[in-house]
């Protein structure tokens, strides 16, 4: 009655582990890291390296491959079998997601514009960041929160050879979980782990005291801020978001429950879990937005691309009047 | 009557499919406490049960009684003296979480509440409504209203503020063992004088009958003034409210006690420094805040007379909640250590005494008792000294062998029974049954056991009830 | 089947469980709990643990349980806050491992 690795881990985190061990991509697609930077003449060496990581850039390949995967589980096609045929099309050279997608980089997707805003956001602030471009690696986290901790260590640490590669020393990241794996988690597997690593939030909190820039939103507008989990409780990231909303004139701030937010903010149930538990992350998901919804809030802003994705889903399911928005966006915005 | 097999077939055809399981760790998980973690394989429910509605309690008692399957009760299971423990094999455990309705009938001063419905729920909506929930359970946010009226406990409020449980509950809908769906009391803020067998009900620990419904009083929310004080003695505290209620100042809704070791770590964890002394905290009530006010400076000024080495009211919304965490959250103490020395509870004590011995009672859990295990390990002292109630918690390190860490949880035991007998009276917070039937017994002797052990057999033949906590089985 | 890695993380896990004192304040934090106990943090916990200390119930039972949770780590905030501060998610993440490696060793793979 031996049992191998497939009987006991749900194939979805075996499909994305094996993406990032051959493709260094989330979702194996093997769209170019370059591609959202092209016109914003980002050097790869600078004294602050700006860690895009593969979440803004692929969730539009996500939400086609979610929905792939459900329309297939509609005519009967369980969750393992599809994303097996993802495996299969793989190998014949023909990118499933791709091909489901239809969606040309950067331009039309509501993700990747967040990694140019983010760019736009610190020169506004006066801070000038690096990008490795196409060697910037997957930090693997999805393979870690798996349990695949063997096949972590060996990718943190070829990562952690490549940062040295190119000389860089300071990180400034922008999807928690990565950012929160880069702070936290790496340093437990790689030897004289020294990368100083901090949120883009702490940086821009930092430099709005400092610059006394006053954001002006385009309208007035009633928001309530959603905690990521990884923000909030991982990177402990809980005051910085709600005074830069705060500094934002236009913009009201609500809050739900505090036993709901900040750093007992109720999880969203978006990210791995999607790949994994579709309806359960989806019951999870209505939970949260109707807290939300709660509040009387007009947008809902978030900082993490898998709490965008869910939470723009969930409410377009219910059917709220209510619009989600990333931080950084509004900010880009308001800071024109 | 057939194995474990057609019982949860049976089972699912009475409740529905989904709503039964013998999933293995969800029947370990409804068979085990707070209390006393241990496995005994032997005991593990076969099923456990989570009807939609009275009449689906209705027909799983009907199918154990027939069957003599013992059948043990649950809200949330949080209850601390072993009785939600299956003291039988081969049983059914009983859930009533689902049954979560909410009825508002404000205009006649009542809400109806099914059993399930979560007393951190009720908490908030109450308070939206302007209502005031008259309990304070440290579980809140797992327990149930089923739960805390079938133990009538108010957790942590004084008793002579606000009253008891029973004293809102206006009636309930119970399910008898044999299937009998019943209710009882009245809809009118004028409760029945006389005979009104609610009162079998509420406080009877699940032995009588499975409450289902309560009819519940709403009464108005007050205002509040939070008071904090610091001492150098325990025994400070507990002549400050003697001397508190020897002036006929109107009671506290809360009175509370922290020893000022236990208190290190939960200051740590909210920033509050180290403590100045051993605490207490009171919060007053009225309905205006000036005379909510007005008794939070007469506790003040009473702290003081009795040593107090600071006394205030706290005025910020961060301050009364960081205070109130602060001795909420008693098991952050078990937070302070690590490796082979962290800090396990052994053994537990709750004490509801009289108030002019506050005092001795508190020289006594300490120092005055003969139980060489306790005077070992380290004792913590809490509790809810205004409504005359203490508790003690000794901890000792994991690495002690198990032997001797039951000895302690033993002789905590007696101590607690000890201290009850010596000064008349039965602890006010979590249930009289299970783990608490030895010292029941030698409280109100056997005759009253006898009285009481036919009153159950009458009401419950095939004792499929909460089988063996009034026996006191498993405590002996 | 058992290796010194497998070893440490048995008693890892179940040294952080035995932390556990059972006051279900993670239950009513958790973004799974849909009602079962086994859908919540207590319940996961107790399951590895009985797992691992007395063999009872089975690698999938487990898998389901274990790989249902978000990771949001809301219990173990919870928990520092309000109780003992047993490391619930970290437990979780480590019975994660747990399997894969059991797994791993069973397919000959060298950890």
């Amino acid at each position: 009655m031996s049992k191998s690795l497939k009987d006991v881990i749900p194939v979805g985190h075996t499909y994305i582990r094996d993406n990032v061990l051959e493709k260094d991509t989330l979702t194996g697609v093997s769209e170019s890291k370059a591609l959202w930077a092209k016109d914003l003449d980002l050097p790869k060496k600078a004294e602050y390296t700006f860690f895009a990581a593969c979440g803004y850039q692929h969730m539009k390949y996500v939400e086609a491959m979610m929905g792939a995967l459900k329309s297939a589980a509609k005519v009967g096609v369980g969750m393992g079998k599809v994303v097996g045929i993802s495996k299969v099309f793989g190998k014949l050279g023909l990118d499933l997601t791709s091909i489901t997608a239809k969606i040309t980089a950067s331009k039309d997707d509501p993700y990747t514009p967040v990694l140019i805003s983010t760019v736009n956001i610190l020169r506004k602030l006066g801070v000038e960041v690096g990008y490795l471009h196409e060697e910037e690696p997957c930090c693997g986290s999805p393979m870690y929160y798996a349990g695949f901790e063997d096949d972590y260590a060996g990718h943190a640490r070829k990562n952690y050879e490549i940062f040295q590669s190119f000389g860089v020393r300071k990180l400034i990241g922008l999807v928690p979980a990565c950012t929160a794996a880069l702070k936290t988690v790496y340093p437990g597997y790689i030897n004289g782990y020294d990368l100083e690593v901090q949120h883009l939030l702490e940086v821009v909190a930092q430099k709005l005291k400092e610059t006394g820039i006053k954001p002006q939103y385009k309208e007035r507008v009633k928001v309530v801020y959603h905690d990521p989990c990884q923000l909030s409780r991982y990177l402990e990231l809980t005051d910085e978001p709600r005074e830069i909303i705060k500094s934002i004139e236009g913009v009201e701030l609500v809050e739900p429950d505090p036993e709901q937010c900040g750093k007992w903010s109720t999880c969203c149930g978006g990210g791995g879990l999607e790949a994994t538990h579709p309806e359960l992350s989806e019951r999870i998901g209505v939970r949260r937005a109707e807290e939300l919804l709660e509040t009387g809030a007009s947008v809902i802003l978030s900082n993490c691309p898998a709490c965008d994705l869910q939470l723009t889903r969930v409410t377009k399911k219910l059917g709220a009047n209510v619009k989600v928005i990333d931080l950084v966006r509004l900010l880009d915005e308001a800071l024109a | 009557m057939g194995g474990s097999k057609s019982i949860i077939a049976d089972l699912r055809k009475l409740v529905g499919k989904e709503n039964a399981s013998d999933s293995i760790f969800e029947r370990i998980s409804y068979g085990q406490d707070a209390a006393q973690p241990d496995l005994e394989p032997d005991k593990i429910p076969v099923a456990v049960v989570k009807p939609q509605s009275a009449q689906g309690v209705s027909e799983v008692l009907k199918y154990a009684n027939t069957n003599k399957i013992p059948i043990y009760i649950h809200g949330a299971g949080t209850a601390f003296k072993g009785s939600p423990k299956p003291k039988r094999p081969g049983s059914i455990l009983l859930s009533t979480q689902a049954l979560t309705s909410i009825e508002a009938h404000e205009e006649d001063m009542y809400y109806e509440l099914g059993a399930g419905v979560n007393l951190y729920e009720l908490e908030k909506l109450l308070l939206s409504r302007g209502y005031l929930l008259p309990m304070t359970i440290g579980s809140k946010f797992s327990s149930t209203i089923g739960g805390a009226v079938s133990i009538n406990t108010v957790g942590h409020m004084v008793d002579i503020c606000l009253g008891k449980i029973i004293d809102y509950v206006m009636g309930v809908e119970v399910v008898l063992p044999n299937g009998d769906i019943i209710e009882t009391g009245t809809r009118s803020i004028r409760r029945p004088a006389g005979l009104d067998y609610t009162r079998f009900f509420v406080g009877a620990e699940g032995l009588f009958g499975v409450i289902t419904k309560v009819r519940f009083r709403v009464i108005a929310d007050r205002k509040k003034a939070y008071v904090v004080g610091f001492f150098p003695e325990l025994t400070n505290i507990a002549h400050a409210f003697q001397r508190y209620y020897g002036e006929k100042l109107p009671p506290p809704l809360y009175g509370e006690v922290l020893d000022k070791v236990a208190a290190q770590a939960p200051f740590k964890l909210r920033g509050l420094g180290e403590p100045k002394g051993h605490m207490a905290l009171a919060i007053t009530i009225s309905y205006t805040q000036e005379e909510a006010d007005r008794q939070a400076n007469e506790m003040v000024r009473v702290f003081k007379a009795e040593n107090a080495i600071d006394a205030f009211v706290a005025k910020s919304k961060k301050e009364q909640r960081d205070y109130w965490d602060a001795r909420d959250n008693i098991l952050n103490i078990l937070q302070a250590s690590e490796g082979d020395e962290r800090l396990v509870m052994a053994g537990a004590l709750e004490a509801s005494v009289p108030l002019s011995h506050l005092d001795h009672v508190l020289e006594y859990i300490q120092t005055g008792h003969d139980y060489s295990a306790l005077k070992g390990a380290k004792l913590f002292i809490y509790g809810h000294i205004g409504t005359c109630d203490l508790h003690g918690m000794w901890v000792a390190p994991v690495s002690m062998p198990q032997a001797e860490r039951m000895r302690i949880a033993k002789e905590a035991t007696h101590l607690e029974g000890d201290v009850n007998i010596m000064w008349g009276c039965a602890s006010g917070e979590v249930g009289q049954t299970a783990s608490r039937m030895p010292f029941f017994k030698r409280r109100y002797g056997m005759a009253a056991h006898r009285m009481l052990m036919n009153v159950k057999r009458a009401i419950d033949p095939n004792n499929i009830l909460n089988t063996g906590n009034l026996e006191g089985e498993g405590y002996e | 089947m058992s290796s010194p890695g497998l070893e440490e993380l048995e008693k890892e896990i179940t040294d952080n469980v035995q932390r556990c004192w059972k006051c279900r304040m993670c239950v009513a934090m958790c973004p799974t709990y849909e009602g079962w106990f086994t859908q919540s943090t207590a319940g996961r916990l107790m399951a590895i643990n009985l797992y691992i200390k007395h063999g009872l119930g089975s690698e999938e039972e487990l898998s389901t349980m274990l790989y249902a949770c978000t990771t949001c780590r809301r219990c173990q905030e919870r928990c520092r806050m309000l109780s003992t501060d047993c490391r619930p998610a970290d437990t979780i993440l480590k019975a994660r491992q747990y399997l894969v490696k059991r797994a791993e060793l069973r397919e000959g793979r060298e950890s």
